[in-house]
Parts: C-alpha cells; sequence; structure tokens
C-alpha cells in the first residue's frame, strides 16, 4: 500500500517529538497491515486519549478518537454493531492499564475479535510526564519527584492471565519482529494484543538521564531478554523490578472462541 | 422478537423494551442496577432472534461507550440505568452530545443521593440530564408518567436523537418503572432513522437544514470521518486552539435542538383556564391529575418533556393563571426555572410542594397545598 | 540463504561474509541476475534522508550496523540538525540485486525521513 494511501495526507508531518518511539511503531504497523491486506475501507481505528492514542486520526480509514481509558469499551459496541469492520485500538500503558484497567481485563476475558496495540512508554507523556502504571520503581517523573515508591503493572502478563487469544511484548528495538507479531495478531481471530515498549526521550529519558533516544534504546538492548511461548510466561518471566529486565516475545498464542462467536453474531457480519 | 400490537397488562420498564424493539433497537449495553434492571433483562431475552446485540457490560462506563461505539456503527443503541450509574456515565454522554452520536439513555431514577433509596422513586436527576457533564450541550429528556407513555416515548427518544443526533434521555422513576398498567401497541408506528451521509434524504421530510444537523458518516462505508471528542470543524478537521471554531462548533451543538423546541417540547393540559395551574412531570402529577379531574378550580401543565425547558406552554400558562404550584419530588430542581418563567410572564406566586422520600405527592397531600395557597 | 521482509534477522552480521574485508559472499559471487523466490529483482538503491521530515533524533546513527549515518552538523529545512547519509557503501543494500535486506534505518525512523530512491547512473559506476 503506498504511504498516502494509508496516511493522511493533509495530516502529514504528525506532531510526535523527535525521536519518539511512537513513529516506529507507525512504520512497523503500516508494513504489517500492507502485508495483511485488508483494505482500509473495512477497518476502523479506535484511540483513548494521549499520544499513542493519536495514531488513528492519522491513518486514512474510520477512526475514533474517544474518552480516556475507553477505546475498547468503545470498540467492542463498534465490532458488535458491525461485525464486518477489523476494529484496531491504539492506545498507551496509562490509557490502557490505569484508568482502562477494568475495559482491558474485561476486552481480554470477553475476547471480542480486536486488535490492540499499546504503545508503552512508561509515562504519561502528553500531559508532561507524571507517573504512570508501568513506570519502574524509583524512577523519576513529574509526579515522583524523589522517585516513584509504587511497583509497576506487567501489561502483557495482565492479558495472558485474562485470556487474551494472542500477546506478544516488543521493544522499538525490534522492528522486524514487531512487524510480524503485529500481523499474526490482525490475522488472529479473538482479542490479541501487542505490547510495544517506546522510548519518551523527551518526558521520560530526559528525567531519567536518558534524554538522547538512542541512551533509551541501548536501555531497552540491555533490559530485555527473550522468552518465547515454548515456556510458560507466568512461571518463568523475569521480574522487571529485582533485576531490571523486560521479557519480550510471543507469549501466548491460543485459540479461545471469540465473543462474536459465542454469541452467534458472526452470521450477521 | 417484539410482541405484535394489541393491548397487554405490562410493567413500565417492560413497556420500554417493547418501546425500544418497535424502534428498532440492534445494540442494548447494560449493568444491573435496581430498578432498571428488568429493562436489561427483557432486552438480554428479547433481542434473541433479531439481528441485535445484547451485552452486559462491566461497568456504566463501558455501557455508555460501547452504546456510543455501537451507533457510530450503525446501530440504533441504548443503555438503561439509575441515579449512581448515570453520574459515572456523565463524561461519555458529554462526548456523545460533542460528536453528535445518536444514543438512548433510560434513567429509572431512584432515591438520592449516593445509594440512596433504590427501590423507591425519586426526580432527582433532572437537571444532571442537562447539566451533568462539563460544558455546554443541549440535550432531549422525557418524562413518562404510565406504562402507554413508557412506550410512547421511549419510541420519541429515538426518533428525535436520530433526527437531531444528540443523547435522548427517558427518565422514568422507580413507580412508572414498576407499576403495570394497560399498554397499547399500535399497528404503525411512526420510525425516524438518522440521515446517513451520502444516502439520499429519506421521505419523511426531515425540516432540520443540513448547516444544524449534519449528515451522519457511519463507519465502514468509506467516509473515512475523523471522530474525536476535541473542538474539531466540520470537515473533522482538529483545531483546539482555535477560538472561533470552538465558538462555532459549540453554538451549533446548543442552536440544533433550542431552535426546534416547538418540535420536541411536549406536554399535557388539563383545564387551562384555571386560576391555580399545577406544573409537574413524571409520577409527582399524578396526585395532581386526579385533584385536577375532580376540581375545576385547579389545572395541570404536565410536563412530558424536560430538555430543551419548555418555557412556551410555561409561559401561556402563567400568563392566564393567577398562582402555580410547581410539585416535584426533589428539594426543588425545575421549580427555579419554571419560578423564572412565571415571574417573567406575570404569574406572581409560584410555590413549590417538594416530596422526596420515595412516594409521589398524594391527592390529599396536594389538596392540603392547595387549601393553604387560598385555590380550594 | 532468502531473506524475506518479517524474518528474525540478526542485525549485527547478517551474511556470512563480511564484503568490506574482501571475503566471499555468496550474493556477490553470482553472477547472474538474481531472482529471489518471490521473484522480485531491485535495482540498486541508495538511502535518502528527507530534510523536510528528519529531526535530528539521531536513531539511524545508533541502529544502523553498518554505521552508515552520521550525526549532522548543519540546520536544514525542518529546523534540526538533520542526520546525513555519511557512508553509503557500506549499507547492506548497497550494490545488491533483488530484494531489500535490512531495512532497519527506514523502520526505526520515527518521522519516516529515511527512503530508498534508485542509484543516478552516475552513482552506479562509482
Amino acid at each position: 500500500m503506498e504511504l498516502f494511501e494509508f496516511y493522511r495526507k493533509d495530516r502529514w508531518p504528525h506532531v510526535f517529538c523527535p525521536g519518539c518511539g511512537i513513529g516506529t511503531v507507525m512504520n512497523c504497523f503500516y508494513r504489517a497491515f500492507s502485508e495483511f491486506g485488508l483494505p482500509l475501507d473495512k477497518t476502523a481505528f479506535v484511540g483513548g486519549i494521549g499520544c499513542s492514542s493519536r495514531v488513528p486520526l492519522y491513518i486514512n480509514s474510520d477512526a475514533l478518537h474517544t474518552t480516556h481509558g475507553r477505546a475498547i469499551a468503545f470498540a467492542t459496541g463498534l465490532k458488535l454493531a458491525k461485525p464486518e469492520l477489523k476494529v484496531v485500538v491504539f492506545t498507551g500503558d496509562g490509557d490502557l492499564g490505569a484508568i482502562g484497567g477494568n475495559h482491558f481485563i474485561n476486552g481480554c476475558r470477553r475476547n471480542v475479535d480486536m486488535t490492540v496495540i499499546c504503545i508503552n512508554n512508561n509515562i504519561y507523556g502528553m500531559t508532561g510526564g507524571q507517573a504512570s502504571i508501568t513506570t519502574p520503581h524509583d524512577y523519576q517523573s513529574t509526579t515522583t519527584p524523589y522517585g516513584n515508591k509504587e511497583y509497576p503493572f506487567d501489561l502483557a502478563e495482565i492479558a495472558v492471565a485474562a485470556g487474551a487469544n494472542y500477546v506478544a511484548r516488543w521493544t522499538t528495538r525490534n522492528v522486524h519482529e514487531l512487524t510480524r507479531s503485529m500481523k499474526s495478531a490482525l490475522q488472529k481471530k479473538g482479542f490479541t494484543f501487542v505490547e510495544v515498549v517506546s522510548q519518551c526521550p523527551t518526558n521520560f529519558g530526559r528525567r531519567n538521564k536518558m534524554a538522547d533516544p538512542s541512551q533509551m534504546l541501548e536501555w531497552f538492548k540491555e533490559s530485555s531478554v527473550r522468552r518465547d511461548k515454548s515456556k510458560a510466561v507466568a512461571v518463568d518471566h523475569v521480574d522487571l523490578n529485582l533485576e531490571g529486565k523486560i521479557t519480550i516475545g510471543e507469549f501466548v498464542d491460543r485459540n479461545r472462541e471469540c465473543y462474536e462467536e459465542l454469541i452467534g453474531v458472526e452470521k450477521h457480519g | 422478537m417484539k410482541i405484535a400490537p394489541g393491548e397487554y397488562f405490562l410493567q413500565g420498564n417492560e413497556a420500554c423494551v417493547q418501546g425500544s424493539l418497535a424502534s428498532g433497537v440492534r445494540f442494548f449495553a447494560g449493568y444491573p442496577i435496581t430498578p432498571s434492571t428488568e429493562i436489561a433483562e427483557g432486552l438480554s431475552h428479547r433481542l434473541k432472534g433479531t439481528d441485535g446485540v445484547f451485552l452486559q457490560m462491566e461497568d456504566e462506563i463501558a455501557c455508555i461507550s460501547a452504546v456510543i461505539g455501537a451507533s457510530w456503527g450503525g446501530a440504533k443503541a441504548m443503555t438503561a440505568t439509575s441515579g449512581p450509574g448515570f453520574s459515572l456515565m456523565q463524561e461519555a454522554i458529554g462526548y456523545a452530545a460533542m460528536t453528535e452520536t445518536p444514543i438512548v439513555v433510560v434513567n429509572v431514577m431512584r432515591g438520592g443521593p449516593s445509594t440512596g433509596q433504590p427501590t423507591r422513586a425519586s426526580q432527582g436527576d433532572v437537571m444532571q440530564t442537562k447539566y451533568g457533564s462539563h460544558g455546554d450541550y443541549q440535550v432531549i429528556a422525557f418524562a413518562p408518567a404510565s406504562v402507554q407513555e413508557m412506550f410512547d416515548l421511549t419510541v420519541e427518544c429515538f426518533n428525535y436523537s436520530e433526527k437531531y443526533r444528540v443523547p435522548a434521555f427517558l427518565l422514568s422513576d422507580a413507580e412508572i418503572g414498576h407499576m403495570r398498567g394497560l399498554l397499547k401497541i399500535p399497528a404503525k408506528i411512526k420510525i425516524i432513522n438518522r440521515k446517513e451521509k451520502g444516502m439520499k434524504r429519506p421521505d419523511e421530510a426531515y425540516d432540520v437544514p443540513d448547516e444544524l444537523v449534519r449528515p451522519f458518516p457511519v463507519f465502514g462505508k468509506g467516509h473515512k470521518p475523523m471522530v474525536t471528542g476535541m473542538t474539531h470543524t466540520d470537515t473533522s478537521k482538529i483545531e483546539p486552539e482555535d477560538a472561533s471554531v470552538h465558538q462555532e462548533l459549540v453554538k451549533r451543538l446548543s442552536e440544533k435542538v433550542l431552535r426546534n423546541r416547538k418540535d420536541i417540547n411536549k406536554w399535557e393540559l388539563m383545564c387551562p383556564d384555571s386560576k391555580t395551574m399545577v406544573v409537574s412531570y413524571g409520577s409527582a402529577a399524578l396526585g395532581a391529575k386526579e385533584v385536577a379531574a375532580a376540581d375545576d378550580r385547579v389545572g395541570l401543565l404536565r410536563l412530558k418533556s424536560l430538555w430543551p425547558f419548555p418555557e412556551e406552554p410555561i409561559a401561556e400558562v402563567a400568563r392566564s393563571c393567577s398562582q402555580i404550584l410547581v410539585s416535584e419530588m426533589n428539594l426543588g430542581m425545575l421549580y427555579w426555572d419554571i419560578k423564572r418563567v412565571a415571574l417573567e410572564n406575570g404569574c406572581k406566586k409560584v410555590e413549590l410542594l417538594s416530596k422526596i422520600g420515595g412516594d409521589p405527592p398524594t391527592p390529599s397531600e396536594f389538596r392540603h397545598k392547595l387549601r393553604e395557597m387560598g385555590a380550594i | 540463504m532468502t531473506v524475506s521482509c518479517g524474518d528474525k534477522v540478526r542485525t549485527d552480521n547478517i551474511f556470512p561474509g563480511n564484503p568490506e574485508d574482501g571475503s566471499a559472499n555468496f550474493f556477490m559471487l553470482n553472477r547472474f541476475k538474481y531472482r529471489l523466490s518471490n521473484g522480485i529483482r531491485r535495482e540498486e538503491m541508495k538511502p535518502v534522508i528527507d530534510p523536510k521530515l528528519c529531526k535530528g533524533c539521531n536513531i539511524c546513527v545508533y541502529i544502523c550496523p553498518k554505521k552508515c549515518y552520521s550525526k549532522g552538523t548543519e540546520i536544514l529545512e525542518a529546523g534540526y540538525f538533520t542526520a546525513v547519509v555519511s557512508a553509503r557503501e557500506k549499507c547492506y543494500n548497497h550494490n545488491r540485486q533483488g530484494k531489500l535486506v535490512c531495512e532497519l534505518c527506514v523502520m526505526s525512523c520515527p518521522d519516516q525521513a529515511i527512503s530508498w530512491h534508485e542509484e543516478t547512473e552516475e552513482e552506479k559506476k562509482k
């Protein structure tokens, strides 16, 4: 697919900061979507509030930019009212796991057919750098000037436990694996979840001695540990805080029945 | 499956279910809350066999969000709740008003504030319906007072929300919702569907000009709308910093409803020439209805639509009577607006009969108050 | 060895022989116009940074395994110190016949500023 067939030309170039990982995720998604091959007329994109959730507004398709944290609930209604649409949700870590935590776990449980791409930059970027539920322990942010006293969530593990059909986590360094994961997520039926650990040099990196995007990418390289679905994640994943590692890989690829099959709405699609 | 036209003895909530099925509801997302649970249960049963979807969501915020999403997917969508759930839904209701999404929310009001009296009636949410979310917006709200009106006004809610692309509310209460009474389902019901972008205007004359209510770009048909709660222009360009764009948008959102008050407002008048008029709505009007039917000296203006605020019928009544008694099941909410309109139109004495605690005001309480006012 | 888009590639050393030190490389020894399994043939391509889009974040400088980019010293159209292509011939796609491999710079650039352009005749001769 041509670049400006996929993106809206009148809203180009995008407004993300220099070095922002969201741009990288957009590249991978563009490629994965082009390979997936579905026409844009048959897809809808939903986003919450935040930098990551602005991606749907750049894509040349139906876009729903909703309230903070409720993107999955909107997407559930949209998908079930029009089952023939492919729905892709773009959210961030706070939008998905903090205010949207309830909708996230119930979305995984309910297993409506949608793809959720969570761009996890460990911070609330758009509002200026407040601590998020995935900000690592002892790191600085504007609301934790003495270090983050709380411990972070592991969003991918929550998705695994709550029942999503496909769960993967990558960083913005692993562009090829991420592209392939996104394509698998798009092709798979049911609630598929791809978490991308991404750099926010402006609001996270700058306050934690990683102002240069390449410093943050180096941090990702040092902290990532590869875990595949052959090894059960919940049992032997490496704890993010004690040793400062991020597990990456495709964690789960199962075939739970998706919600449309369970209630019989697929026939109308 | 909906029931065939005829006469039935039904509960108010069930009548609401039938009204929504008659309008063609295709999506319902609910959460159990007394006293509106019967609507969710009824639709979970009756949407089977249609091409509609029933969802019980994890909380009310998810319910209203799913309903808005479904509306953008092209379905007529509805949710039903009560006071505590209604408070949770306010952010999304503001979103629906800003994005001009047609949705229907049934609020079966109960005693508040907070958990209050789950099984008793009140009319405590009437101001929250219009002013609950932040910012300026207009909504449409109807207040039924019988089982038949639960059916009729549900159909009207759907029609008006589709016609004006605005959230519409059915402000019932625990008494009306749980009361059983006669329901006559007519053979032919007037249904209005949304004016979809790209489709020819339907045969029903849409007398709302295009510059007030834009055609609705349903998802999945190639229109590629950018739907957002941020300030946007008509072509869906996002311009939060531009003052003139914001003014134009927010004013239009209000104008499209306010300018069409004549079309939307509905009321019932009994003995309009009386010296004393009772102005009321919903359950609170039932006692006054009995008094007005028996006594010529007292008349009743029963408001069937509460928002946009029905200035015209109240003004007309105020011009011809000498005193007004407002009756509400709260400590005085619409009373102040009614008083304002009445004083502006020459009626100097406006009193309030407010009753909270769950029971509607009885006819003898009305007579007592009217005696105090010197009407009877 | 065939490589297709989305495959796992080791980013430190894609080909067994490093072209720079003159050791044998399967593709370079092949004198025929090489067709990959899906039949795509590409002309020689070079990476080009669009100065209107580049915001000087230097991720390309960091991520390129062959160090083809370097930090810019001039402020160009977008108002940033735009990165420059300093060593085009080191790129894995340089002088290749067939499909592009290792597009780490293109995929990683957050501003979609890097794209492949056909080399001009003079550049091909170099």
